[in-house]
């Protein structure tokens, strides 16, 4: 152990441990910017800077380590005056326009302000950086807030792997950015990772905002919005409630208090995803022992498969759109290994477009889809050219979580008193699989309680095997589900072992891609999401978001999936409903015409 | 030219035998011709010298005794190309390839030195053949150096012959790592990059790591500018650096070797590159050298043009690839650096005393150099200074050696100012300091750094502001960004400071300068941002007055920051007379409105037109080209035209102002002011001691530099404005200084510096000792009888000078000045001195009496020769007495004339405060003594100056009074006179030197008073101002 | 002072001011074979960049993605290299280039003004190539031959003691 004083108090703390953990262990505040626990440890700033004894100079307290017998002064007259300093260079370049910004309130650099109660600003001069890089449906670049911490470029290229921003040119005018190119046209997965870490307003969500506002506007308009799951775990957030509050209810009704026409449950199309991807697994299954000739074409008629999909294996999830477009720049060659179905938000948004409009007598030029969602890749999505027929989006506008709670701010809608209200039908039902689509492990477990059951007739009991080696939050698991004691039409998968893998954050992906490319890849299905820790911490959800802030949410929806009476997606009665008026059959025709979709290579640079 | 049999070399028999194939393949070369190769040398034709010795040597049929060398840098770039002959050890210097010729036939074979191609000594002006007595080299002693210049950078087995990878084996065959850290550590060793940090210390620590995955970095960046000694190593002796980072790798246990070379050095590359296949080929480098486990390589990794990569933690970021971008120290390179490896990055100069120290042992080491600073250093001389190039010499050095002794002193004899080392992480060394010894730790306390040894000498024509300016560009473009205080404080330091140079600069913006200063060294996280406030916070400690001048007065004494004047001269010039205008009017035929011009800023332009010492010539950019625009004689020839022609009018006085104004004093200072506060309507008496007016310009300027007759015209234009002139009126004796404070609103004290220092030695009160003034003042008033025999006179300045020219044309057949400085060190201007000697003054320099005796009536001058000694403050050379080294002059009149100084005793009942040695204590703006209404001013404010200084005084003076009395400080200058635009070459300007005034020969001078300069014809004067560049055109 | 990457953005169009293109398929070829000798050294790529450069005197956006792709790094990080070091430029470079030395020495003898007058001369600012791409024009911070100063270089070529007033018939011999 390393013993070591600050301000007075002797305190004792593992090797390794910087100053700043050993003061924040002793309830000693030390101001920070760059540093952002897990992602940024890069010493930016210089804004911690602590006086450290028989140091000629101002210490870092977030990268120096402590060590044997120092004494650290963290509040001396030199360290204050060195950080007001530091903090009035800053400023002066920086635009003070914090009245009309977007992070007004909820800025970091405003709260380091308040902290220091630094009342002068005597260094004006040029600005470094003036560029707003517009170009992506998805994320804002707005060099002029930039106040280089890196956070950005961290997580980009440590946490997720991607690379697509870095710092270009060099000194006063350093700017972070994807090159000479606009960020659409950059490698760029759009996760948004760099959204949530941003401390100011130099990187966001595209804003959504204006556009459901006038819709909703408009008389001449059904507006109907839906929320994916990871939504309710976090929006509590956006009002102070603590997080990992489960706010659906209050969600519901704060929903309509904005007037939309009707408001659906995300959850109703993830039910409707396992059923496609379920039955697309399968059928892969059933191609690939038909490859091997160990299944004969009665078998393959008597399963009642229609015309069966190419046996690329393993089949990987597709409902991180974050996720597909960094497959389509990095892997384009491995894009048949997709699932080809369409992310649950954008079947919702496909059936109410066609058949909730046929059903209500709508003219779908007339109605409006808004996704309430964790994530900004979304907005992209929505503008890809398949997800659209006839010059009708599915979905015409996607809102974070965050940007949710501005609009509620901005209608004076008093969250925390909401009183509970229940989503519309036909597609606000759901089951337990689908709430716990939003987090890493989830779609597995969702798809599996669903194919386990059409493969063997039995039910995937919740608890014994919750395939607890997929649950969690390691950045990679794998696990082998046996098929034992399967149905007669199946017998050809009497004894196959399943191997699946799960991971979230591009990082992980990339190794598990690595390995298909070589050819090696031990897995049948892998589950991946573009976030680390799956959707629940999403690049559109309240910051900040931290480890314990990621289990809380985790947790909230897998106490909501535990209170459903139904938490098999096939069981759920409006999934039956919509295969029956509309659908057909899982994988079956009309379903390939609106729920599933395809992809496009994209350069990798 | 080296055909070395190439064969493994794994024991000493082997080095032993690479050698004396060395000597086999030279042993019938009789002379041997090393022709420096260096790059400055090499970019001068020495590549076409090099080639004309081989047609000249083969010509003369010496190719087979004659061997021609290619060596790196001899050092001396400033007068490349350059080659020494061997065995006579003679260095020929700017040389073209046309002279090698003579060099052949002349000295190679005849065996006759070709002085005028050998180095000049520049005061002397004599050869210098012997390489050895040049004081460039001579002084010098060179370790890492030994090599370069010596031997041909391309020979391994000469290097080997001449002791090379000795150490190498040694320290892997003979010694383990333990016993090798010990030794460097033992000889005190410390970084030479710029840091200083004890090499054996940081070997040890890497040593001490387990693993032989280990890095040796030989940082060769030599990013600080000014600095070129790594690039001279790795051209001139790169075996040197792969033989130190041999024993570095044997130290400290590693296997990898890297060399980061900037991308500038090119040739550095090149040289490196096949210095390294070299010794691969013979095994050298690569697995079990000398037999042994121990392998080492060294690959070559070139920069890209980034300072900051000469941080080591940046560095290594290049290396691998990556933005040049410090990390946080700890963790330190040696236990975590290159690919995350415990590495040692040491400079080129240090890993190349490393074989040195290993062959000839850290106590031999030790002898060299000083406690805490062992060994030697190589400064990269550059700048404002005569020798610029490499020297190397023993740590302790004093920086005035450095400057004057070996590197030859300033450039055209101008004055020293500032020694920068450590370039934008430095600081500046003044003239106080070139009696300090240059090691690390005496460095640190003047707020310099050692740095690379980049030295930089910069003389009096150099703005502090703008230096501190230039370095802060320089960090701010180099800084790589990362960090708050360094990426957005060097911007804001740099717009301060631009500011400031701009004129726009505000009060409290050098307290805010030093506020950033302190906290971007205490907080950026790397060595640029912590070094980059030093030459700003070494510019203010030593020349703060220089950045109150830019942003109180708006004035830059360099004359570089041209926001703030029209031109350098204007700026130059005391009284700021608008040079280019008058310029412009006698280009145009109208002498008379440029002499009305001119006496808008100063009323004597006659007069000034014949004796000041014109530092706006100095200022002049016509000097860059050809020769600086004769000013003073076109500005006599206006002012002559003007009295000459009768029309000097008096000018209206515009207004009267109530308000008496008392003036002691009728020099130049006080009838300057006189003059400007009569115009302004203020009744104006003014009471003069002496029978005439005009003070030093009367009594103290003899008549045939100023007649008489110029400067009384000169002086009734003020007296005709209605100034009151009380000649033979001595306050204190005829009026007493309180009745002056009652009768005037105002008092301006204008006496000058009348009484004459002694020399204090025995014998000065005999008769036939005159002091200068006293002798000057009855030569002028027209009091003395012809004087015959020798006149000995003591001193330096214009007086002793005047009297001695002066007691000439008293009768005196021989007259000798003594000084106890050299010549080059008197103050007196340099043109009258040439024109004393033209006379036939003799000027002994380096004698300074001691006592006068009075023998068979004579008197005979008893003096003691004198040696150099350290440096004063004010940079210029102090003398010590040699010992036992006398002389005797006989004269029949000695005249000491060692300055001047004030009598203000007649104010002393008022109380008015005085310094220790005198003169007048004012407030730097109103020039108001601590006596409500008694201004001071000139000589009598400043001890002995010039006149233009003193019309200045005069100037700001009336101003001051004006202002005192309750008027705006706005000095009436008569009506505007338009000036022509002037008639300017186009394109590039044509060279055409100054047009000739016309002087009386020194032998038609003899007894005459008549004036000796005679001004310019009519002709002469419009082509001289059409010279002008008119720099105040932009 | 590298050029600064991001013109102000409107959506759609590029970044990249209009450059030339002076890719041809024989560079295309040699820069694989320097791609390719590097191939997986990643810490290489500065001296890739040099050896690249040297083919164009510039490096073109299509040479920067062939790096990146080749050596396996993201676009934006080789590009972020390529505007941190002062030697690299993605701006086409005249026939010959000129270099005014301001390091200490030469600016202390005057390097300012022979700066000042070149760009009078040339009429291009720092970093900027003729119109005619017969000259560029950049400042160099030390080429180590200060014994000189003020210094100028022309590709390789070094000229001493540069005086302001005589940059025409330096320039002159340069074609």
């Amino acid at each position: 152990m390393v013993h070591l004083e600050i301000n007075g108090h002797v305190t004792e703390v593992e090797p390794g441990t910087t100053i700043l953990q050993a003061a924040q262990r002793e309830h000693i505040e030390i101001p920070t910017m760059c540093y952002l626990e897990g992602v940024n440890q890069v010493g930016a700033c210089r804004m911690c800077a602590v006086e450290v004894e028989g140091r000629p100079r101002l210490m870092t307290a977030c990268e120096t380590e402590a060590t044997e017998g120092m004494v650290v002064r963290t509040n001396s007259a030199r360290a204050r005056h060195a950080r007001e300093v530091l903090f009035e260079l800053m400023m002066s370049d920086h635009p003070a326009d914090c009245l009309h910004c977007a992070r007004d309130g909820d800025c970091e650099l405003q709260d380091l302000g308040r902290t220091l109660g630094v009342s002068t600003s005597r260094f004006a001069g040029k600005m470094s950086r003036s560029q707003v890089d517009d170009s992506s449906r998805a994320i804002v670049l707005d060099a002029s807030k930039c106040i280089l911490c890196r956070r950005c470029v961290s997580v980009c290229n440590e946490v997720q792997g991607v690379g697509a921003l870095s710092v270009q040119n060099r000194g006063f005018h350093s700017q972070v950015g994807p090159g000479d190119l606009l960020l659409d046209q950059a490698a760029c997965a759009l996760c948004g990772q760099c959204t949530v870490v941003c401390p100011v307003d130099a990187i966001h969500e595209a804003d959504g905002t204006r556009a459901v506002w006038q819709a909703l506007a408009d008389p001449s308009k059904t507006v109907v919005v839906q929320a994916a799951p990871a939504v309710r775990a976090a929006l509590g957030e956006e009002f102070g409630l603590p997080a990992g509050t489960l706010v659906t209810g209050k969600m519901v009704s704060a929903l309509r208090e904005l007037g939309f026409d009707h408001v659906f449950d995300t959850n109703f199309a993830a039910d409707l995803t396992i059923m496609e991807e379920g039955y697309e697994l399968l059928g892969r299954l059933v191609a690939h022992f038909r490859g091997l000739g160990l299944v004969d074409d009665e078998q393959v008629a008597a399963l009642g498969l229609a015309d069966l999909p190419e046996p690329t294996l393993p089949m990987i999830t597709s409902c991180s759109p974050g996720w597909i477009k960094y497959v389509e720049h990095f892997y384009p060659e491995h894009l048949a290994h997709l699932s080809s179905c369409k992310s649950p938000h954008m079947m919702l948004g496909a059936l109410t477009k066609t058949w909730l409009a046929q059903r209500q007598g709508l003219d779908p030029h007339d109605v409006v889809t808004v996704s309430v969602m964790p994530c900004t890749a979304k907005k992209f999505e929505v503008g890809r050219p398949e997800m659209s027929r006839d010059g009708i989006p599915d979905v015409d506008a996607v809102l974070t979580t965050r940007e949710l709670g501005r609009m509620l701010h901005q209608a004076g809608v008093d969250f925390t008193h909401l009183p509970d209200d229940e989503f519309d039908n036909p597609m606000g039902v759901s089951t337990g699989a689908a709430d716990i689509f939003g987090t890493t492990g989830g779609v597995t477990e969702a798809a599996l309680r669903t194919v386990y059951e059409v493969v063997t007739g039995r039910v995937l009991p919740y608890d014994a095997i919750q395939l607890t080696a997929i649950r969690g939050l390691e950045r990679m698991k794998s696990a082998t589900i046996r098929l034992e004691g399967v149905l007669p039409q199946w017998s050809f998968l009497e004894g196959v072992d399943v191997p699946i893998a799960v991971t979230s954050g591009l990082k992980g992906a990339a190794v598990l891609m690595d390995q298909i490319v070589a050819g090696d890849s031990p897995y049948l299905f892998i589950e991946v999401m573009g976030c680390p820790g799956g959707c629940i911490s999403g690049g559109g959800q309240p910051r900040p978001t931290t480890d314990e802030i990621r289990r809380r949410r985790m947790a909230a929806l897998y106490r909501e999936d535990a209170g459903k009476p139904l938490r098999r997606s096939h069981t759920s009665p409006a999934i039956q409903q919509v295969y029956a008026e509309f659908l057909g059959s899982p994988d079956g025709h009309v379903s390939h015409e609106l729920l599933h979709t395809r992809y496009t290579a994209r350069r990798p640079v | 030219m080296s055909e070395t049999t190439v064969r493994a070399i794994t024991t000493a028999d082997d080095l032993d035998a690479m050698r004396d194939d060395y000597l086999e393949r030279t042993k019938d070369v009789t002379l041997t011709v090393m022709l420096c190769s260096g790059a400055s040398c090499l970019s001068s034709q020495a590549d076409e010298i090099e080639d004309a010795l081989a047609r000249e040597l083969t010509a003369a049929g010496l190719s087979g005794t004659a061997l021609v060398k290619h060596t790196g840098c001899i050092g001396a770039c400033g007068v490349g190309p350059a080659l020494i002959v061997e065995p006579d050890g003679v260095f020929y210097c700017h040389l073209k390839p046309g002279d090698v010729h003579e060099i052949v036939t002349e000295h190679l074979v005849n065996g006759r030195v070709v002085e005028h191609l050998c180095y000049h000594d520049r005061d002397t002006g004599q050869a210098v053949p012997a390489f050895d007595d040049i004081p460039f080299f001579a002084r010098q002693r060179r370790i890492v150096l030994r090599n370069c210049g010596r031997a041909d950078y391309g020979d391994l087995g000469e290097y080997i012959a001449r002791g090379g990878y000795r150490a190498a084996f040694k320290a892997i065959t003979e010694m383990t790592s333990q016993q090798v850290v010990d030794e460097i550590t033992a000889s005190g060793l410390r970084g030479r990059g710029g840091g200083g940090f004890p090499t054996g210390r940081k070997w040890a620590m890497a040593a001490a790591r387990p693993g032989d995955e280990k890095y040796v970095i030989c940082n060769g960046d030599e990013g600080d500018p000014g600095a070129f000694m790594d690039r001279s190593v790795l051209e001139g002796d790169p075996h040197s650096v792969i033989e130190g980072m041999l024993v570095a790798g044997r130290a400290i246990g590693a296997r990898h070797g890297v060399v980061y070379v900037r991308a500038e050095y090119p040739l550095a590359v090149e040289r490196l590159k096949a210095a390294l296949d070299q010794a691969r080929d013979v095994g050298l480098l690569g697995e079990h050298l000398f037999g042994t486990e121990q392998a080492f390589d060294i690959e070559i990794r070139i920069g890209a043009g980034a300072f900051v990569c000469g941080e080591e933690t940046a560095l290594m970021s290049s290396v691998e690839g990556r933005r040049g971008e410090p990390h946080q120290k700890p963790p330190y390179p040696c236990d975590s650096g290159l690919f995350g490896r415990p590495t040692i990055i040491n400079n080129v100069e240090t890993l190349a005393s490393v074989a040195p120290i290993i062959s000839r042992g850290s106590a031999w080491y030790r002898s060299i150099g000083v406690e805490g600073s062992p060994g030697t250093k190589v400064f990269a001389l550059a700048g404002d200074i005569e020798n610029t190039g490499l020297v190397e010499v023993p740590m302790g050095v004093t920086l005035g050696e450095v400057v004057f002794d070996i590197g030859g002193g300033i450039l055209g004899g101008k004055q020293f100012k500032v020694a920068q080392t450590g370039g934008p992480s430095g600081g500046c060394l003044t003239a106080e300091h070139l009696n300090t010894a240059i090691d690390y730790d005496s460095l640190v306390k003047l707020g310099a750094i050692m740095g690379s040894g980049g030295l930089v000498v910069m003389d009096s024509d150099t703005c502090m502001v703008d230096v501190a300016k230039y370095f802060m560009q320089f960090c701010a473009n180099e800084s790589c960004g990362k960090c708050v205080p360094c990426r957005i404080g060097t911007t804001r330091m740099l717009e301060i400071l631009t500011r400031i140079t701009d004129g726009e600069g505000r009060e409290g913006d050098v307290e805010r300068l030093i506020e950033l200063c302190d906290v971007v060294k205490d907080t950026a996280l790397c060595g640029l941002g912590q070094t980059a406030p030093n030459p700003v916070l070494s510019t203010i400690r030593y020349f703060r007055e220089e950045y109150d001048e830019h942003i109180r007065d708006h004035y830059c004494r360099a004359g570089k920051c041209s926001a703030l004047f029209v031109a350098p001269c204007v700026n130059a010039c005391p009284a700021h007379v608008d040079v280019p205008a008058y310029l412009s009017l006698v280009a145009a035929g109208r002498p008379l409105d440029a002499y009305r011009l001119i006496r808008q800023e100063n009323p004597f332009p006659s007069v000034c037109g014949r004796v000041c010492t014109h530092p706006c010539e100095l200022a002049c950019r016509r000097g860059q080209l050809d020769e600086p625009i004769d000013i003073r004689a076109v500005k006599r020839y206006a002012a002559d035209t003007a009295y000459e022609s009768g029309a000097v009018g008096t000018e209206p006085i515009p207004g009267h102002r109530d308000g008496s104004v008392g003036i002691i004093g009728a020099g130049p200072s006080g009838l300057t002011a006189a003059y400007y506060l009569r115009l302004r309507g203020y009744e104006v008496d003014v009471y003069e001691e002496q029978p005439v007016a005009g003070g030093m310009l009367a009594v103290g300027i003899p008549e045939f530099r100023l007649p008489k007759s110029a400067l009384q015209r000169e002086i009734d234009t003020i007296r005709v404005t209605g100034v009151r002139i009380h000649t033979g009126v001595a306050v204190g004796r005829d009026v007493s200084f309180d009745d002056l404070m009652t009768r005037h609103d105002a008092l301006y004290v204008a006496v000058g510096t009348q009484l004459s220092w002694t020399l204090g030695i025995p014998g000065e009160d005999l008769p036939g000792v005159v002091h200068g003034l006293e002798y000057l003042r009855r030569v002028n008033l027209g009091g003395t009888s012809p004087q015959s025999g020798s006149v000995v006179v003591v001193g330096g300045g214009n007086t002793a000078v005047d009297a001695a020219r002066t007691a000439l044309r008293e009768g005196a057949e021989h007259v000798t000045i003594l000084y106890r400085r050299r010549i080059m060190d008197m103050p007196a201007d340099a043109e009258e001195i040439a024109e004393a000697r033209d006379e036939g003054v003799v000027i002994r320099e380096l004698v300074s009496p001691v006592a006068i005796e009075a023998s068979d009536g004579r008197l005979a001058v008893h003096c003691q020769r004198m040696a150099l000694g350290g440096f004063g403050k004010d940079g210029r050379r102090r003398t010590v007495p040699e010992p036992d080294a006398d002389e005797v002059f006989m004269a029949d009149l000695v005249i000491p004339a060692v300055s001047q100084f004030v009598d203000s005793s007649f104010t002393s009942p008022a109380g008015v405060r005085v310094t220790s040695v005198g003169t007048f204590e004012v407030d730097g703006t109103t020039s108001m003594t601590n006596v409500p209404g008694v201004f001071a001013g000139g000589d009598a404010l400043r001890g002995p100056d010039v006149v233009i200084t003193a019309i200045a005084d005069g100037k700001k003076v009336a101003s001051s009074v004006d202002r005192y009395l309750g008027g705006d400080g706005e000095l009436w200058k008569g009506p505007a006179i338009d000036v022509p635009e002037p008639v300017l070459d186009d394109g590039d300007t044509r060279e055409h030197g100054r047009f000739g005034m016309c002087y009386l020969a020194p032998e038609r001078r003899g007894r005459s008073y008549d004036e000796v300069a005679q001004g310019y014809h009519r002709v002469d004067a419009v082509a001289e101002s059409m010279r002008c560049l008119h720099c105040d055109r932009r | 002072m590298t050029t600064t990457e991001l013109s102000p953005a409107s959506p759609g169009t590029s970044a990249r001011p209009e450059l030339p293109d002076d890719m041809t398929d024989d560079v295309r070829t040699r820069l694989g074979q320097i791609v390719a000798r590097h191939q997986d050294h990643p810490d290489e790529l500065i001296q890739v960049l040099h050896e690249a450069q040297a083919l164009l005197g510039w490096l073109p956006h299509e040479m920067l993605t062939t790096i990146a792709t080749g050596m396996g790094l993201p676009y934006s990080r080789v590009r972020g290299v390529v505007t941190f070091y002062s030697l690299f430029t993605t701006v086409p470079r005249g026939r010959h280039t000129i270099h005014s030395c301001l390091g200490t020495a030469c600016y202390v003898r005057g390097g300012r003004d022979v700066l000042a007058k070149l760009s009078d001369t040339l009429g291009i600012d720092e970093d900027e190539t003729t119109p005619d791409r017969r000259f560029s024009l950049g400042v160099v911070r030390c080429v180590g031959a200060c014994g000189l100063a003020p210094v100028v270089t022309v590709d390789d070529d070094v000229h001493k003691r540069v005086n302001p007033n005589k940059i025409n018939d330096l320039l002159e011999r340069y074609v």
